[in-house]
């Protein structure tokens, strides 16, 4: 795989390729608000059952 | 370079003798062959490939034909040696990548059977893979008949975390962590466990006590080594944010003073009104998101466009309904690939999702690009001299409700006491029915107000008016040029409140 990575980044270009553009953090920025959905309904679901829990 | 084969062994997915093409060969085809024979796929080396797929220019955009086709490779090889509906299909042992170059992309599945959920649901057993451990059960909605179960392993599990995990990285800016909040989708079972970027708080509005909590926790600031200092990331099904938002504005907070970077909603149709609303509210990007259950990712409405992107690594056909013609631009039905090792235990390989969508080759980056037109089901269509011309588009007409303020919506959030205008994010109370046997036939449209049109007739003629204009120019609807022809009449009737029953849960 990082053989591969290599040849893409060759061929792509090192300066295009950086990592921590503003492009890769938007496409991050909207990836993250999926994952912050989906890992957060399991913690409130956890957190629900410990409050019935105390109740 | 070396021909591409057919994965042998039971996991379908061994390394081959060859696995890497010549030295010589273009990029693309290197990434392609070396990605569909090898291994184990590392998942941060994956994300770094389709970072730089995402960036602009021809080469990219073949890195991204060029993963679809290794990672379709990897799919099919899974699918039909480990899952008994695909092994029983003699099309999937037949499929093998274009020998020699890259194919066209359009065509890269063309010939494999095209599923339903209707098909899944009613053997959900046969398109389990045998090869990995179940680790969380989920469902589709249910909206447009029984929920689907949707099973998801151990080892998918693993594999998408830590590929997001790699592509949020560039969050952590100067060391600091972002706060998110999240008010979950817990209406699809239990979700996939996947990391967050930074601090992740989680809560809700559908009752007082989490409302007045989530607002606490959206307005506080925190001091927490290595965080940030406040909320930046918002996210949530469009309904509750909706109410969130409404809520802050009714108490005289402000949301544009949160300082979020950015807004995320799903779950539901978000009106061009709705994400108007929520972009001036809170004074940051509102991403939208399209998704489903079935699916580990779907796609974004873009920021320069205006339409949605798919995920890079979700692979999108629009097919004209009733055959398996590719629609290069107009209106379609959506079908989607999950690709392994993102989806591994119910492999869904052509799954029709039930929308329509309207595809436009805009130019704006390499992913599928369309806006999303409503649940097949619920659009109105007639059949003029031997051809289907499509009438009426539920989001379109939801589009024009939800921007009027005559119109009846539903109170979703009826318990929550604290939320004077209890309505935010509810569905118009609206339908639309064709009378084919009228001369022309009849689209009948009929929208429920807030009063008695009898009370206020001239306003009702108003928005019965703008109703009708916005139908009429809605892109890919034959409504227009049908009415000029005579052959069909339209009719928008305001009716009282009570008329109407209440709107399904999906457009
Ligand atoms: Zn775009």
């Amino acid at each position: 795989m990082h053989d591969l990575v290599a040849v893409a980044e060759r061929a792509i270009g090192e300066s295009k390729a950086q990592l921590d553009t503003d492009q890769s953090r938007a496409l991050a920025a909207q990836v993250t608000a999926e994952i912050v959905a989906e890992v957060s309904a399991e913690q409130s679901a956890k957190a629900l059952e410990q409050g019935l829990l105390r109740r | 370079m070396s021909a591409p084969q057919r994965g042998g062994g039971r996991s379908g997915l061994r390394p081959q003798l060859r696995p890497f093409p010549d030295d010589d060969a273009p990029m693309p085809l290197r990434v392609r062959d070396g990605l569909a024979h090898m291994g184990r796929v590392d998942p941060a080396g994956l994300a770094r490939l389709f970072t730089l797929s995402a960036l602009e220019g021809e080469l990219p955009a073949q890195l991204l034909d060029a993963l679809h086709a290794a990672l379709a490779h990897r799919t099919i090889a899974h699918a039909r040696a480990n899952v008994p509906w695909y092994r029983d299909h003699p099309e999937y042992s037949r499929w093998a990548l274009p020998e020699g170059g890259p194919g066209r992309a359009s065509e890269l599945l063309a010939g494999l059977p095209v599923l339903d959920r209707t098909l899944v649901a009613a053997a959900p057993a046969r398109f389990v893979a045998e090869d990995v451990a179940l680790g969380a059960l989920g469902h589709t909605s249910g909206s447009t008949g029984t929920p689907l179960p949707v099973r998801r392993s151990v080892e998918e599990a693993g594999f998408t975390s830590a590929y997001f995990a790699r592509l949020s990285e560039p969050l952590a800016r100067g060391g600091t962590r972002p706060i998110s909040l999240n008010l979950p989708n817990s209406y699809h079972g239990t979700p996939l466990r996947l990391p967050a970027p930074g601090l992740s708080l989680s809560s809700g509005v559908t009752d007082d006590l989490l409302l007045a909590e989530t607002a606490r926790a959206v307005t506080a600031r925190y001091d927490l080594p290595g965080y940030g200092t406040h909320v930046e990331y918002l996210s949530g099904l469009v309904n509750h944010v909706l109410l969130l938002t409404g809520h802050l504005l009714e108490q005289g907070a402000d949301p544009g003073a949160v300082g979020l970077r950015g807004l995320s909603v799903a779950g539901g149709t978000a009106a061009p009104h709705w994400r108007r609303f929520l972009r001036e509210a809170w004074g940051c990007p509102v991403t939208d998101r399209f998704t489903l259950t079935e699916i580990v990712g779907g796609a974004s409405r873009c920021g320069r466009c205006d339409l949605f992107h798919l995920d890079p690594h979700v692979f999108g056909e629009v097919l004209e309904p009733g055959s398996q013609a590719p629609v290069a631009e107009g209106p379609g039905r959506l079908v989607l690939t999950a690709f392994h090792p993102f989806v591994q235990m119910q492999p869904m390989i052509r799954y029709d999702t039930g929308d329509l969508v309207l595809r436009r080759e805009n130019g704006c980056g390499p992913a599928l690009a369309f806006e999303f037109l409503g649940k097949h089901g619920n659009a109105v269509a007639l059949e003029h001299r031997g051809r289907r011309r499509w009438l009426l588009f539920p989001a379109e007409l939801n589009a024009v409700l939800a921007g009027l303020p005559d119109v009846r919506a539903v109170e979703w959030a009826s318990n929550v006491r604290s939320v004077h205008d209890r309505t935010l994010g509810g569905l118009p109370y609206a339908r639309a029915l064709l009378d084919a046997q009228g001369r022309p036939p009849e689209l009948r449209v009929e929208v429920e107000l807030r009063y008695g049109p009898h009370f206020h007739p001239e306003r009702a003629e108003e928005v019965a008016a703008r109703i009708a204009a916005h139908l009429r120019g809605s892109p890919g609807s034959a409504l227009a040029e049908l009415e000029a022809e005579g052959a069909v009449r339209l009719r928008v009737a305001c009716v009282p409140p009570g008329s109407l029953p209440e709107p399904a849960l999906k457009l």
